[in-house]
């Protein structure tokens, strides 16, 4: 089973924000950064039957109002993100604010299914 | 040590779809006797021994492999459910490679199906099964 969630995850906040792995790759705001952290599990067969990823997002703007609605947007996004992927564990975590940008961030897991 | 992923519980020919884990229990069946030239100390002897395992899965239903090596869900409630001669089949333990194959006739005893509403749980099954007769090494 190849990993996807990844691709599931651009597909939905893609449209939404301008979506980086690890470090953005722009100035412009608003942006959103990711990292990803996947754990496979296999049957006896060897055969991958769930892929677990524990995502933390962090949505960069420069105003409250902006990043909140980003990530009202995002959180609907994820909700639904196809038959292959399910997302539980959703935490927001305390926005934070340095020298004017708002940084809100968002924890969750997506879960992959064979 | 013997990889787990190495060591098959076989019902019939098939294994079981989505296998995570198996379980053998060998039980030895004893009596005790005591007669006066024991001189008050009881003796043991090993008379049979009750042999069960205890299978988990993941429970998955596909019925393109499981006509030919694999038993899916739907497939071992309906052994599960069986009665009389047809709730017996063959059960062969094969440990690597190298490991002795052991077999011998079985039913299942218990079935049991566990899920959940976490979207990160795994929706499993466990059967216990009887072997009713001897179990013994398989050529």
């Amino acid at each position: 089973m190849t990993n996807t969630i990844g691709q599931a995850l651009k597909t939905a906040i893609g449209g939404i924000i301008p979506l980086y792995l690890y470090e953005a790759e722009t100035e412009s705001y608003p942006y959103a950064v990711y990292d990803l952290t996947s754990t496979e599990y296999s049957d006896k067969d060897g055969r991958v039957y769930k892929i677990s990823g524990e995502v933390g997002l962090d949505v960069v703007a420069k105003d409250f109002g902006t990043a909140q609605a980003k990530v009202d947007a995002i959180k609907a996004a994820i909700a639904d993100l196809g038959p292959s992927h399910r997302v539980g564990n959703t935490q927001a975590l305390t926005p934070e604010c340095i020298e004017g940008v708002w940084i809100l961030s968002l924890q969750f897991t997506i879960i992959q299914h064979s | 040590m013997e990889l787990g992923y190495n060591i098959a519980l076989k019902l019939g020919t098939k294994t079981i779809l989505g296998r995570t884990q198996d379980e053998l229990n060998i039980s030895a069946i004893t009596k005790e006797s005591i007669t006066k030239d024991d001189q008050g100390v009881k003796k043991t002897a090993v008379t049979g021994h009750d042999v069960t395992f205890r299978a988990t899965a993941l429970v998955e239903i596909d019925s393109s492999t499981t006509t030919t090596t694999k038993m899916d869900r739907d497939d071992i409630i309906a052994l599960a459910l069986a009665t009389g001669s047809a709730a017996e089949f063959a059960v062969l333990y094969e440990c690597g490679a190298n490991g002795a194959k052991y077999g011998g006739q079985g039913v299942i005893t218990g079935y049991t199906e566990s899920s959940s509403a976490e979207a990160d749980a795994d929706t499993t099954l466990s059967i216990d099964i009887k072997i009713t007769g001897p179990f013994a090494i398989v050529p």
